[in-house]
This record gives structure tokens, C-alpha cells and sequence, in this order.
């Protein structure tokens, strides 16, 4: 395997469960040096020991709310002061309840807690980290950044009403992003579709109740992995995908793209 | 050392003689994968596929045919599979872009059939016709993986490109349909390159960046693409690294569709 993230620094937030340790084993597989930023304090420290003894990386734990802006810019500082020059930025950080209330019965206080973390906490973590990337010795490319929206930013779910919202934004954001920070620093989104992670408490049950609750049918017939994110993230990360930059990557076995939309089974004819 | 994850796979590439299509069997032939390249240019066709048989010593079949006349291409679907037992990946790439400045006003009723001939109705052609053997191998997960070659053109619109950009778009909607059609068994995917140095430019800078600079293209990448920034994104669609995407539609265009200024913005006066 090439070691292609050797001397190369890579910041995961969310980092420490579900498609960010995926993507987190991933890079330390291929050399590169770790920075977990989560909230969730346990986990983060055991995943990263965990991925610091399987993969023999150096790997630095920053507990860090991502919806608050200081303590952003004191995550970003840390992480490249003591793990060097972060290269790649997987801005993956994200919750994803309640499921249900639509937009006439959400409560405000869910809306604002999930805009402030899916939304404005991307947008506070690209911007700190950014502007220390911008000063990176790689060349000609500085820096990396991989953004995870989502399929519900594309074809927007009702029940998940302020997430789809927030997931839509996260998309713009990113064309918007690749703009400012071109042509030295590239910018990208990957949207997952039903993988079984964190925001579905890890329960495949769960899962398939929200599925089977918007009529979803996946084209490719089996449920998304967290390996089927990590491996986008990899080529994304590689030289690979050098000349691409603003675009969503829909993994999804093609619901977005090619299903049939769930609301069209509630057509009566 | 390169990984021959195709070794045992064939792969049939139209346009294969030259640009993105030599690209990409080069790029498989070093993976392993045993090759059918068809072409309509002859002399072209042949001298690519001796000069890859011999350097990485796969099987290359070279099949002269004009993919817009379904007699042709059902004879070269019939001998590819007569070399070759079986077509794990078709690059369904072959296509044109002759009436350059001439818009919809001005392009003559030949040109626009003949552009729509071989990039649509061809690459609609190519599939039909591989896909209906393919969908029945015995690879898992799945049987086969099919990229049509759309083009940015086909995502923003290139007035000076009329039939060109309208068939490209067609590119984008086909392989979804395809997706649909061929799932779970086989996954379809476009790629829509911005400006790279091919045939389509007849090899030359000056001509592409005569387009480029006649569209006020900017790229945000601030470079010309090259036939490699294409391949390697092919290589990552046939590996397994892709394997939950379908139906999706690649740009590989240093962000001018997506993120760039639309050339059109620059010509208002404000």
C-alpha cells in the first residue's frame, strides 16, 4: 500500500466513531500522522489508542465542541503546532436527531442545536484550519479539504427536516469554499447515503425503520459500510483526485441520483 | 509496482486509439486487465495496440468500427467476446466535436446528426450491446462497471458547442438510466473532463486554448487538465474503492463547472 500521507498530517472531527475512525485507519494505513477531534471524551481517547497500536501512527486526541468558535481556533492552533502540518481536513463532525418532526413541529431549540453543530461547525472548523493551511510547505497542492454532507442535502427528507437543511447548506458551502481557497487548497463533499454509524445509535434496526419509512430503495441493493465512505476519503486524500475540486460525491448505491424519490409513493393516483 | 487488480478482467475502451482512451489502456493493460480498443481511425488503432500488447504483453484486440451504425457495433460486440471471455469494464468513450462557433442558429443539419450520431446514439449503441453479455458474468460483486466520457460542456452549456454540449448532457442522463436499468448487477457512472489536450482539440494547446480563452473560461485550479488527472479517476471507478457509487456523474474539471465563474457572467455589462 502507498504510504502516500507520510509527513502529512490529517484532522478528523468526529473523529472518534462511525465514518471518522474509518476514515481515520484509512490514513494511518497509508503514513499519515492524526489529529481526533470529538466531544465524546471516552471514545476519543480509545480509538485513538487503539489506532495508535494497530497502526503505530502518532495520534493526538483534541476534545472540541465544533460548534464553538474559541474552542475551534484552540483546536486548530494544538493540532498544528503539535502534530505539524495538517494536509488533509476531513470536516466530518455531525448528530443527526430528532428524526420525525417536520418543519411545522420541530422544536427551536433541536433546529439551533442542529444547524449550530452541522452547519456552523463546519464552517468554524474549515475556516480556523484553512487559514493555517493556506500556509503549508506542500506543493503545488497545500491542503485538502473533504467535507461530509449528505444524500439528505440532496434529496431532502421531511422527517429530518433541519438536518436536510443544514446538509443542503453544507453542499453550497463547499462550492463556496473551493472558490476561496483555489487553486492551492481543494475542497470537496462526500454524500453518504444509509451506512450503519453513530447517528443511528449503531443499530442496523434503526436503520432499516428509517428507511422502510421513506420508501427507500437503494439501486445497488445492500446498505451502505463506513469502509464504502473511507475508501471515497482515501482517493479524495490521494494525488488521484488532483484536478477536482466543489464537487459532492454521492455514496449511496444511487438513491440520490438514480432512486426513486420517497415522496412518490405517496402520490395517489 | 503497480496492484493488477483487473488481471483476468478484459476491458473495452472506444476512442481507444488515442487521448483518454489510450490513457486508460495503458493504465489497465499495467493492471493486468486483457483489452479490446475500438477505433475508427485504423492506422492509429493498430500502431496503440501493438505498441501496449508489447510493452505490458496483454491480449489487445483492436476492432476498427464506426459506433453510430448498429451493424458495426453489434459485429464488434460479437467478435470482442469471441477474443475475450468477458468485458468487465467498458469505457464507453469514443466521440467528436467537429462545427466549433457555430450555435444553434448556425450549425448546419449534418453536423448536428452527425455529432448526435456518434457521441449519443453511439455510446447508447456501445452499451446496448456489451451490457446485454455482460450483465450475465459471474464476477461479484458485481458483473461489470460501464463509464460513458460525458463532458463538463454537458453540465454548462457551451453555446459554441451546440450539438456537442447536447449530446453530452444526454451522456449524463443515459448513464443514470443505465444505473437504474443495469443495478444491482452492473454500475454505471459518467465522467465530465473540462479542458485536457486530446484529439477532440486535434492534440493541440493553441486549439484548446483558443476554446478556453473564447469562453472566458477561468479554472479555479489554474491549469490545463491533463489525459492522467482522467485515467486516474477511472482507475478509482474500476477498482472496489467504488463500489457503493452508481449513477453518478464525475467532474474532473479544476472546478470550472461547479465553482468557476460561468463564462456568460463575464459578458454583462454592468
Amino acid at each position: 500500500m502507498s504510504k502516500f500521507l507520510e509527513g502529512k498530517g490529517a484532522l478528523i472531527t468526529g473523529g472518534a466513531s462511525g465514518f471518522g475512525k474509518g476514515i481515520a485507519i484509512e490514513y494511518a494505513k497509508r503514513g499519515a500522522s492524526l489529529v481526533l477531534v470529538d466531544i465524546n471524551e471516552d471514545l476519543l481517547e480509545t480509538t485513538s489508542n487503539q489506532i495508535k497500536n494497530d497502526h503505530g501512527v502518532s495520534v493526538l486526541p483534541i476534545i472540541c465542541d465544533v460548534s464553538k468558535s474559541d474552542q475551534v481556533e484552540s483546536m486548530a492552533k494544538q493540532a498544528f503546532e503539535e502534530c505539524g502540518e495538517i494536509f488533509v481536513l476531513n470536516n466530518n463532525a455531525g448528530v443527526g436527531d430528532p428524526y420525525g418532526p417536520d418543519l411545522l413541529r420541530l422544536k427551536e431549540k433541536y433546529w439551533d442545536r442542529l444547524i449550530d453543530i452541522n452547519l456552523k461547525g463546519q464552517w468554524l472548523v474549515s475556516k480556523f484550519v484553512a487559514k493555517r493551511m493556506k500556509k503549508n510547505i506542500f506543493t503545488p497542492i497545500k491542503g485538502k479539504i473533504i467535507h461530509t454532507a449528505s444524500i439528505a442535502g440532496m434529496v431532502p427528507d421531511e422527517k429530518i427536516c433541519a438536518y436536510s437543511i443544514a446538509k443542503a447548506g453544507v453542499l453550497v458551502m463547499v462550492k463556496m469554499l473551493a472558490r476561496s481557497l483555489a487553486p492551492n487548497i481543494l475542497v470537496n463533499a462526500i454524500s453518504p447515503g444509509y451506512h450503519l454509524t453513530g447517528i443511528y445509535n449503531n443499530s442496523e434496526e434503526a436503520m432499516l425503520m428509517t428507511m422502510k419509512d421513506g420508501n427507500v430503495k437503494t439501486p445497488l441493493d445492500r446498505l451502505g459500510t463506513v469502509d464504502d465512505i473511507a475508501q471515497l476519503s482515501v482517493f479524495l486524500a490521494s494525488p488521484a483526485s488532483d484536478f477536482i475540486t466543489g464537487h459532492n460525491f454521492p455514496v449511496d448505491g444511487g438513491i440520490a441520483e438514480i432512486g426513486v424519490p420517497a415522496n412518490y409513493f405517496k402520490t395517489e393516483f | 509496482m503497480v496492484e493488477k487488480f483487473l488481471e483476468g478482467k478484459g476491458a473495452l475502451i472506444t476512442g481507444g486509439a488515442s487521448g483518454f482512451g489510450r490513457g486508460v489502456a495503458e493504465a489497465f493493460a499495467e493492471r493486468g486487465a486483457d483489452l479490446v480498443l475500438v477505433d475508427i481511425k485504423t492506422d492509429l488503432l493498430e500502431e496503440t495496440s501493438s505498441n501496449i500488447e508489447k510493452k505490458y504483453g496483454c491480449k489487445v484486440v483492436p476492432i476498427e468500427c464506426d459506433v453510430s451504425k448498429s451493424d458495426q457495433v453489434k459485429a464488434m460486440a460479437k467478435r470482442t467476446f469471441n477474443e475475450l471471455d468477458n468485458i468487465y469494464f467498458l469505457f464507453d468513450n469514443a466521440g467528436i466535436a467537429p462545427g466549433y462557433r457555430k450555435d444553434f442558429m448556425k450549425l448546419e443539419e449534418d453536423l448536428y446528426d452527425l455529432t448526435m450520431n456518434v457521441n449519443l446514439k453511439g455510446q447508447w449503441l456501445v452499451a446496448k450491446e456489451i451490457c446485454k453479455k455482460m450483465r450475465r458474468q459471474q464476477f461479484e460483486p458485481y458483473a461489470g462497471k460501464v463509464v460513458l466520457t460525458a463532458s463538463m460542456f454537458g453540465v454548462i452549456a457551451n453555446e459554441k458547442s451546440f450539438a456537442y454540449s447536447l449530446s453530452k448532457a444526454g451522456a449524463i442522463t443515459m448513464a443514470k438510466m443505465l444505473a437504474k436499468t443495469l443495478a444491482p448487477k452492473i454500475t454505471v457512472n459518467s465522467i465530465s473532463p473540462g479542458y485536457h489536450v486530446t484529439g477532440i482539440y486535434h492534440n493541440s494547446l493553441d486549439t484548446l486554448m483558443s476554446v478556453h480563452n473564447d469562453g472566458k473560461a477561468q479554472t479555479p485550479l489554474n491549469r490545463i487538465g491533463d489525459v492522467d488527472d482522467v485515467v486516474k479517476v477511472i482507475l478509482f471507478i474500476a477498482s472496489d474503492a467504488s463500489n457503493f457509487i452508481t449513477g453518478h456523474n464525475f467532474v474532473i474539471d479544476g472546478g470550472i463547472s461547479e465553482v468557476g465563474v460561468p463564462a456568460n457572467a463575464l459578458k454583462v455589462d454592468l
